[in-house]
């Protein structure tokens, strides 16, 4: 398998070669998906933001100015998630899929892989419970969250992204966490002792 | 706890608090062991949302080459497409220079219109300034002869009628105005003399006396007047008009227009030769 050197495969992409921007794609698609499912918390829209996610970075690759390519492809898969979320409000719709019962869903998506069944299987459980107290977030608190502690992005580059004042992020990230610290809270032996919280009341 | 404590503990976990806030919580830190354990249930918190497990994409989101085989970002072929950089090159000098070109002939133009305006107002106040002398005279002697007849016994009688105080009085005015008057710019010339005139006919009431002698002098005086403006109306005339210095001068619409004009070429000469 031939090495992977991305600053390599970027200029490619920008004399236009359609196969190295596939490699990055293939590179970068398990983090791509990943975010957008944290940022939706369902599987069929995730699929869609980031494959549009790809599509998008492909026609404005000339807008790359160079740094972290990932942090520019999340930044665009954040954009899309919240575009198409801004969409769906302004039309909502019910996808046919919703109108399945629940007993056929095919359940959470899986870790990538590399770690033992038991392991599996406990990330699987633990991971659904967080991601569904991710979902009882409002979106803006969500997004904060997803950026910051999910994806590790600082304070500053929230702001920007979201295009809001960083006193906001910083105020919308503490009741998302206080949030999350009531729901995981109820969680209790599903959680690694080291990580069980204590309740509220 | 208050929202703004726990707005201080999460960005302290994230290093985002400057140094006098951090330093001021880690000093209630060290008091306060509810704010101790309200932090470390935060840390723990946020330490599980990010173990998150990164997820496998359900399928590959590699682009299809029939689809994407060319790149968007390469350049459109323009629509006009000239073989040569430096022909386009030329092709905008020359527009440029007969843009300049055209300028320059429209402010000629402009500047060409100044002195034929200058000359109407000059001409105006002359006139003007004739027409108040003249008339003033005979309502205050009353019993005067119409103007017609008076400038001709003033013709003829000048030298008579020189040496009186009143027509001394009056002509020195009358000059000393005039004097003051071209060194004025030629908008106030009608005024300067319409307001000298009146004052050069006073001295001449003043020194009405009952004694025919003095009453004919007294005639005499404004007469005098009359003439002496007369002829420093007609050099007036001749005088301003001459040294009238060419400005060069733009309304602020005319630079709009221009200004205007310019930006639209040159965009359309860029669009079309792009």
């Amino acid at each position: 398998m031939a090495e992977y050197n991305e600053v390599a495969l970027i200029e490619q992409v920008q004399q236009g070669s359609l196969e190295a921007f596939n490699a990055l794609v293939l590179r970068h698609q398990n983090a791509v998906y990943t975010l957008c499912y944290r940022l939706t918390g369902d599987a069929a829209r995730a699929d869609d933001a980031a494959q549009m996610a790809f599509i998008n970075a492909y026609q404005r690759f000339d807008t790359f100015r160079g740094g972290s390519f990932k942090a520019w492809l999340m930044r665009i898969a954040t954009n899309v998630v919240y575009d198409t979320a801004r969409y769906d409000k302004r039309r909502p719709v019910t996808a046919l899929e919703d109108l399945v019962p629940p007993d056929s869903d095919d359940g959470p998506p899986l870790p990538a892989p590399g770690a033992s069944p038991e392991e599996v299987l406990q990330q699987t459980e633990l991971a659904a419970a967080i991601q569904d107290c991710i979902n009882t977030l409002s979106e803006d608190q969500r997004a904060v969250l997803v950026m910051c502690d999910v994806e590790g992005y600082p304070y500053q580059d929230i702001a920007d992204s979201l295009n809001v004042q960083i006193g906001t992020v910083k105020s919308r990230l503490s009741r998302a966490r206080s949030a999350m610290r009531r729901c995981l809270s109820a969680l209790g032996e599903l959680l690694p002792p080291e990580y069980r919280l204590k309740s509220d009341d | 706890m208050t929202e703004q404590d726990y707005e201080l503990l999460s960005a302290y976990l994230d290093g985002e608090l400057n140094t006098t806030e951090r330093e001021a919580l880690e000093a209630r830190l060290m008091m306060d062991s509810a704010l101790r354990d309200e932090l470390e249930a935060l840390r723990r918190t946020v330490a599980l949302v990010r173990a998150l497990p990164e997820l496998r994409a359900p399928r590959n989101y590699t682009l299809d080459p029939a689809v994407y085989g060319r790149h968007p970002a390469a350049p459109p072929k323009p629509i006009l497409a000239f073989p040569r950089a430096n022909v386009r090159r030329l092709l905008i000098a020359a527009a440029s220079v007969m843009l300049a070109f055209v300028a320059v002939v429209a402010l000629l133009t402009n500047n060409g219109l100044q002195p034929t305006q200058t000359n109407q107002v000059a001409a105006m106040p002359t006139l003007t300034s004739t027409v108040e002398t003249a008339i003033p005279a005979p309502s205050v002697l009353g019993t005067m002869p119409p103007p017609a007849t008076k400038l001709q016994a003033s013709t003829g009688d000048a030298l008579d009628v020189i040496p009186s105080a009143a027509a001394d009085a009056a002509s020195t005015m009358a000059t000393e105005s005039l004097m003051r008057a071209m060194g004025q710019p030629t908008a106030t010339l009608a005024s300067t003399l319409a307001a000298d005139t009146a004052s050069g006919s006073a001295p001449a009431d003043e020194n009405d006396t009952p004694s025919d002698a003095m009453f004919e002098s007294a005639i005499a005086a404004p007469t005098d007047a009359d003439v002496t403006m007369e002829t420093f109306s007609m050099e007036a005339e001749e005088a301003i008009p001459a040294p009238a210095p060419p400005v060069l001068t733009l309304s602020m619409a005319q630079v709009v227009v221009w200004v205007n004009v310019t930006l639209v070429v040159w965009g359309v000469l860029r669009m079309v030769l792009q």
